[in-house]
């Protein structure tokens, strides 16, 4: 195999010169009458301090190796996402469909994340930060767009399906008899992101992740693999934590006699 | 005569307050009122898709909260006065709904037979999308009869039909009751076929008792 060319390490003026097309930007945005420059100075500057936070968190969470820390990472990783979706699905949906989503996202990512640290990757120790960390920040990202989906979907079904619903259980059918199509629509479309992602990976797009292992030396073969195996893990993630939001979620809209409870009950 | 239904003291929101009501088994028993007067929601308690916030509501004499929900169904079974008719066939229709209630299905030609008393011949393999409201009604009386629950409960049956197949139901209806242990209660607006084939009619207002009228010689 080729030898790997050694990385190039980006000089500051180099690092600076990259926000010239900012500068186009604002140029355009006052030619255009647009209106937005401040929003567009505002969300690189937002970018340019987390990331450059987050470097210096990773490096010293890395440095220390220290499982504790990297657990209380992928905790606040969690605990964010958590309140991005309820932040999104505001007003709509109940408190105890909060409770699903916030159980699907914890174990629906931390699940996954052991195993693949533990059997995929093998890293040594299991925890390695250098490892868990960037593939638990997919592994939640991605799990959080699959669970908003199917906790705004499932609400939407109730609303508007509940008639449909009634009738089946005055027909003698279960609770999950009365929804059962339902829930596999609502876990379709939580899920066809992810897949629809996978179709085009490495023709349409080079996937970020993968991208980024290349410009930092690894050999395009080594990326992919690590690619595979990170859309496995995010699969395995968003198809669990949207089959607990389904299963669970749907419980949530009856009571124990079976009764078809009214939205926000 | 057994009840089939008995309230005691039952009363649901500021919706309907029922002090005492027995129904008896073995009867057709209409319920009639204006809107707003309490007529489905009695209905709804009667087969646990509602649950009275006081006082208690039983069937055969064993309070309904006793018995599992979906079991009550699926002896007890409502149709409502807008059926949600499944998407498909009226066949598939009601294979469903055998389905749900874990029950072998009737031959073919039994079903067939009892579309046709109901008006609706060679309908079995028609699809449900462009079915008129009476079209559905019926299927959905069908769906419900064919199951051979112990109890029909039924929400306006006739108020999609025309005259003749109105008749036509509750004539059905008259003679189903005569099989031993079946019972129906109907929501139907006075001065409608209940009146002739009633064994008794409640007339409801504000959700309370206005009147309770037995009645002997029905089924005409």
């Amino acid at each position: 195999m080729v030898p790997m060319p050694e990385t190039i390490s980006i000089e500051t003026w180099r690092l600076a010169a990259s926000y010239l097309f900012l500068i186009l930007l604002m140029i355009m945005s006052q030619l255009l009458k647009l209106g937005h420059g401040k929003e567009f100075l505002v969300a690189t500057v937002r970018m340019t301090l987390q990331l450059v936070l987050a470097g210096y968190i990773l490096e010293l969470v890395f440095s220390q190796q220290n499982i504790l820390v990297t657990l209380a990472i992928m905790l606040f990783m969690q605990t964010f996402a958590l309140v991005t979706i309820y932040g999104r699905v505001k007003g709509k949906i109940s408190a105890g469909l909060k409770k699903v989503v916030a159980l699907a996202l914890f174990v629906g990512t931390s699940i996954p994340l052991a195993y693949f640290m533990v059997v995929v990757i093998a890293a040594d120790p299991w925890y390695s930060p250098r490892y868990f960390i960037p593939i638990a920040g997919m592994t939640v990202g991605n799990s959080m767009t699959g669970i908003t989906l199917g906790a705004e979907r499932l609400a939407r079904v109730f609303e508007t399906s509940r008639p449909r619903i009634e009738e089946a259980l005055m027909l003698g059918a279960t609770p999950q008899e009365a929804v059962r199509e339902f829930l596999s629509d609502t876990f379709s479309a939580a899920i066809i992101p992810t897949i629809n992602s996978m179709l085009g990976m490495g023709i349409i797009f080079i996937p970020g992740m993968m991208s980024g292992q290349i410009l930092a030396g690894a050999s395009p073969v080594d990326a992919i693999k690590y690619q595979i195996v990170i859309m496995m893990g995010i699969l395995g993630s968003v198809a669990l934590a949207v089959y607990l939001i389904t299963q669970l979620g749907y419980r949530t809209f009856f009571n124990e006699r079976a009764q078809l409870l009214n939205n926000g009950e | 005569m057994q009840a089939v239904f008995s309230l005691r003291n039952t009363a649901f929101r500021d919706i309907l307050f029922v002090e005492y009501l027995d129904i008896e088994s073995g009867t057709l028993f209409g319920i009639t009122g204006k809107s707003g007067s309490g007529k489905t929601t009695l209905l709804k308690l009667l087969n646990n898709m509602l649950t009275s916030d006081t006082g208690e509501v039983s069937y055969y004499g064993t309070n309904v909260l006793m018995i599992d929900p979906i079991v009550l169904r699926r002896k007890v079974i409502m149709v409502p006065q807008a059926p949600y008719i499944f998407p498909g066939t009226v066949l598939e229709n009601i294979q469903l709904v055998f389905h749900f209630n874990r029950k072998e299905l009737p031959a073919q030609a039994e079903i067939e037979n009892l579309l046709e008393q109901l008006g609706m011949p060679s309908v079995l393999n028609r699809s449900t999308a462009n079915m008129s409201g009476g079209e559905k009604q019926r299927i959905a009386l069908a769906r419900a009869l064919l199951l051979d629950p112990e109890t029909l409960l039924l929400d306006e049956p006739t108020a999609a039909l025309d005259e003749d197949n109105a008749l036509v139901v509750f004539k059905y209806l008259a003679r189903w009751i005569g099989a031993p242990g079946k019972s129906v209660v109907a929501i139907s607006h006075a001065g409608s076929l209940i009146n002739d084939y009633g064994d008794a009619i409640l007339d409801l207002s504000g959700g309370r008792i206005k009147s309770l009228e037995e009645r002997s010689g029905a089924h005409a």
